[in-house]
Protein backbone atom coordinates (compact mmCIF):
# COMPACT_ATOMS: atom_id res chain seq x y z
CA UNK A 1 0.00 0.00 0.00
CA UNK A 2 1.27 3.55 -0.61
CA UNK A 3 2.44 5.97 1.87
CA UNK A 4 1.37 9.40 1.84
CA UNK A 5 2.48 11.92 4.56
CA UNK A 6 0.66 15.35 4.85
CA UNK A 7 2.00 18.36 6.85
CA UNK A 8 -0.71 20.42 7.93
CA UNK A 9 0.73 23.96 9.66
CA UNK A 10 -2.89 26.20 9.47
CA UNK A 11 -5.13 26.45 11.55
CA UNK A 12 -8.11 28.99 12.50
CA UNK A 13 -5.55 31.75 10.51
CA UNK A 14 -6.69 30.33 7.30
CA UNK A 15 -9.41 28.40 7.20
CA UNK A 16 -9.15 26.74 3.21
CA UNK A 17 -5.77 26.03 3.96
CA UNK A 18 -6.46 24.32 7.33
CA UNK A 19 -9.41 21.96 5.55
CA UNK A 20 -7.60 21.24 2.26
CA UNK A 21 -5.21 18.71 3.82
CA UNK A 22 -8.01 16.52 5.39
CA UNK A 23 -9.87 16.43 2.13
CA UNK A 24 -6.75 15.15 0.53
CA UNK A 25 -6.09 12.72 2.92
CA UNK A 26 -9.69 11.09 3.12
CA UNK A 27 -9.69 11.35 -0.54
CA UNK A 28 -6.43 9.40 -0.72
CA UNK A 29 -7.74 7.48 1.54
CA UNK A 30 -10.61 6.73 -0.57
CA UNK A 31 -8.54 5.69 -3.09
CA UNK A 32 -6.35 2.59 -1.08
CA UNK A 33 -3.38 4.69 -0.03
CA UNK A 34 -2.42 4.90 3.55
CA UNK A 35 -2.27 8.54 5.17
CA UNK A 36 -0.36 9.88 8.50
CA UNK A 37 -1.81 14.00 9.04
CA UNK A 38 1.45 15.74 10.86
CA UNK A 39 0.15 18.35 12.68
CA UNK A 40 2.22 21.50 13.24
CA UNK A 41 1.97 25.26 13.89
CA UNK A 42 -1.55 26.38 13.88
CA UNK A 43 -2.68 23.29 12.61
CA UNK A 44 -2.61 21.75 16.49
CA UNK A 45 -5.23 23.74 17.27
CA UNK A 46 -7.50 21.81 15.05
CA UNK A 47 -6.68 18.27 16.88
CA UNK A 48 -7.74 19.93 20.29
CA UNK A 49 -11.33 19.04 21.72
CA UNK A 50 -13.58 21.51 20.23
CA UNK A 51 -10.97 23.13 17.74
CA UNK A 52 -12.37 21.54 14.25
CA UNK A 53 -15.39 22.62 15.33
CA UNK A 54 -14.70 26.55 14.88
CA UNK A 55 -13.26 26.50 11.26
CA UNK A 56 -15.28 26.71 8.56
CA UNK A 57 -15.17 27.03 5.04
CA UNK A 58 -17.59 27.72 2.45
CA UNK A 59 -17.85 25.21 -0.70
CA UNK A 60 -16.11 22.92 2.02
CA UNK A 61 -16.87 19.61 3.58
CA UNK A 62 -17.14 20.47 7.38
CA UNK A 63 -13.97 19.88 8.65
CA UNK A 64 -15.25 17.85 12.08
CA UNK A 65 -16.58 15.18 10.13
CA UNK A 66 -13.30 15.19 7.51
CA UNK A 67 -11.03 14.56 10.65
CA UNK A 68 -13.46 12.29 11.94
CA UNK A 69 -13.56 10.05 8.88
CA UNK A 70 -9.92 10.66 8.60
CA UNK A 71 -9.31 8.65 11.90
CA UNK A 72 -11.85 6.12 11.30
CA UNK A 73 -10.23 5.09 8.09
CA UNK A 74 -7.15 4.51 9.55
CA UNK A 75 -5.18 7.62 9.72
CA UNK A 76 -2.48 8.76 12.23
CA UNK A 77 -2.61 12.39 13.58
CA UNK A 78 0.77 12.85 14.64
CA UNK A 79 0.77 16.27 16.69
CA UNK A 80 4.37 18.24 16.85
CA UNK A 81 5.29 18.74 20.84
CA UNK A 82 6.86 22.05 20.84
CA UNK A 83 3.35 23.49 18.82
CA UNK A 84 1.28 22.22 21.50
CA UNK A 85 3.63 24.26 24.43
CA UNK A 86 3.69 27.31 22.53
CA UNK A 87 -0.26 27.09 22.95
CA UNK A 88 0.25 25.64 26.33
CA UNK A 89 -1.64 22.77 25.53
CA UNK A 90 -1.45 19.33 26.74
CA UNK A 91 -1.96 15.82 25.87
CA UNK A 92 -5.52 16.21 27.63
CA UNK A 93 -6.34 18.84 25.15
CA UNK A 94 -5.97 16.58 22.03
CA UNK A 95 -8.82 14.74 20.57
CA UNK A 96 -8.86 11.20 20.59
CA UNK A 97 -6.67 9.24 17.62
CA UNK A 98 -3.57 11.97 18.26
CA UNK A 99 -0.47 11.29 19.21
CA UNK A 100 2.38 13.58 20.45
CA UNK A 101 5.31 13.18 18.46
CA UNK A 102 8.56 15.35 17.77
CA UNK A 103 11.16 15.93 15.13
CA UNK A 104 12.24 12.66 15.38
CA UNK A 105 9.36 11.05 14.62
CA UNK A 106 8.33 14.03 11.37
CA UNK A 107 11.87 13.08 9.89
CA UNK A 108 10.89 9.29 10.20
CA UNK A 109 7.58 9.72 8.61
CA UNK A 110 8.85 11.83 5.90
CA UNK A 111 11.79 9.28 5.21
CA UNK A 112 9.22 6.21 4.72
CA UNK A 113 5.87 7.75 2.91
CA UNK A 114 5.84 7.02 -0.84
CA UNK A 115 5.29 10.99 -1.26
CA UNK A 116 4.67 14.77 1.08
CA UNK A 117 2.23 16.92 0.87
CA UNK A 118 2.82 20.50 3.14
CA UNK A 119 0.01 22.80 3.51
CA UNK B 1 -58.97 5.72 -19.15
CA UNK B 2 -56.91 6.87 -16.42
CA UNK B 3 -54.16 9.43 -17.93
CA UNK B 4 -50.77 10.32 -16.20
CA UNK B 5 -49.13 12.75 -16.16
CA UNK B 6 -45.50 12.22 -15.29
CA UNK B 7 -42.90 15.07 -14.96
CA UNK B 8 -40.00 14.47 -17.29
CA UNK B 9 -36.94 13.50 -14.86
CA UNK B 10 -39.22 11.37 -13.17
CA UNK B 11 -39.94 9.38 -16.74
CA UNK B 12 -36.54 9.48 -17.66
CA UNK B 13 -35.43 8.48 -14.32
CA UNK B 14 -37.71 5.55 -14.34
CA UNK B 15 -36.87 4.62 -17.55
CA UNK B 16 -32.97 3.99 -16.10
CA UNK B 17 -34.23 2.38 -13.21
CA UNK B 18 -36.08 -0.25 -15.62
CA UNK B 19 -33.50 -0.63 -18.40
CA UNK B 20 -30.69 -1.03 -15.60
CA UNK B 21 -31.63 -4.27 -13.70
CA UNK B 22 -28.38 -5.05 -13.24
CA UNK B 23 -27.86 -2.01 -10.94
CA UNK B 24 -27.33 -3.33 -7.23
CA UNK B 25 -27.44 0.07 -5.39
CA UNK B 26 -27.33 3.71 -5.90
CA UNK B 27 -25.68 6.24 -4.12
CA UNK B 28 -26.89 9.92 -4.68
CA UNK B 29 -24.00 11.93 -3.96
CA UNK B 30 -25.89 14.77 -5.30
CA UNK B 31 -25.32 17.93 -2.88
CA UNK B 32 -22.20 16.07 -1.26
CA UNK B 33 -18.84 18.66 -1.46
CA UNK B 34 -15.68 17.28 -2.69
CA UNK B 35 -14.29 14.58 -1.41
CA UNK B 36 -17.40 13.12 -0.06
CA UNK B 37 -18.60 11.95 -3.29
CA UNK B 38 -15.64 9.42 -3.56
CA UNK B 39 -14.65 9.13 0.11
CA UNK B 40 -18.36 7.95 0.32
CA UNK B 41 -18.22 5.68 -2.58
CA UNK B 42 -15.87 3.84 -0.89
CA UNK B 43 -17.98 2.84 1.52
CA UNK B 44 -20.93 2.13 -0.53
CA UNK B 45 -19.26 -0.40 -2.56
CA UNK B 46 -18.07 -2.53 -0.08
CA UNK B 47 -22.29 -2.90 0.38
CA UNK B 48 -22.31 -4.72 -3.20
CA UNK B 49 -20.70 -8.07 -4.28
CA UNK B 50 -18.07 -8.26 -6.20
CA UNK B 51 -18.98 -8.26 -10.09
CA UNK B 52 -22.75 -6.21 -9.02
CA UNK B 53 -22.97 -2.82 -10.21
CA UNK B 54 -22.94 0.85 -8.18
CA UNK B 55 -24.65 3.68 -9.95
CA UNK B 56 -23.46 6.96 -8.63
CA UNK B 57 -25.65 10.26 -9.10
CA UNK B 58 -23.07 13.30 -8.34
CA UNK B 59 -23.19 16.88 -9.19
CA UNK B 60 -19.81 18.27 -8.06
CA UNK B 61 -18.02 19.53 -10.91
CA UNK B 62 -14.97 17.36 -10.18
CA UNK B 63 -16.96 14.92 -9.92
CA UNK B 64 -16.03 13.62 -13.51
CA UNK B 65 -12.43 13.16 -13.42
CA UNK B 66 -12.64 12.42 -9.69
CA UNK B 67 -14.72 8.97 -10.42
CA UNK B 68 -12.40 8.00 -13.17
CA UNK B 69 -9.21 8.52 -11.30
CA UNK B 70 -10.85 6.40 -8.25
CA UNK B 71 -11.72 3.25 -10.64
CA UNK B 72 -8.20 3.54 -11.69
CA UNK B 73 -6.52 3.62 -8.24
CA UNK B 74 -9.03 1.44 -6.46
CA UNK B 75 -9.28 -1.30 -9.22
CA UNK B 76 -13.04 -1.29 -9.92
CA UNK B 77 -14.48 -1.11 -13.11
CA UNK B 78 -15.98 2.42 -14.81
CA UNK B 79 -18.76 0.90 -17.20
CA UNK B 80 -20.16 4.02 -17.97
CA UNK B 81 -19.75 8.08 -16.96
CA UNK B 82 -22.77 10.09 -18.56
CA UNK B 83 -23.43 13.98 -18.39
CA UNK B 84 -27.11 14.86 -17.29
CA UNK B 85 -28.68 17.85 -17.36
CA UNK B 86 -27.48 18.76 -13.95
CA UNK B 87 -25.32 16.06 -12.78
CA UNK B 88 -23.28 13.32 -13.67
CA UNK B 89 -24.23 9.45 -13.90
CA UNK B 90 -21.96 6.68 -12.98
CA UNK B 91 -22.12 2.93 -13.04
CA UNK B 92 -19.04 1.07 -11.49
CA UNK B 93 -18.51 -2.78 -11.20
CA UNK B 94 -16.81 -4.01 -7.83
CA UNK B 95 -14.50 -5.97 -9.24
CA UNK B 96 -12.19 -5.97 -5.87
Amino acid sequence: MKKLVIISTHGPDNAEKAILPFVAATAAQSLGTEVNIISQSNCVEIVSKGGAEKVQAEHFPNLKELLDLFIEQGGKLLVCSPCMKARCMTEEDLIDGATIVSAGTVIKEVDEADKVLVY
Amino acid sequence: MIKFKLNDKFFTRLKEVMMDESIARTFDARGLMCPMPIVKAKKEIAEIKVGEILEVLADDEGALEDFSAWCEQTGNELISSEEKDDYYRFLIRRKV
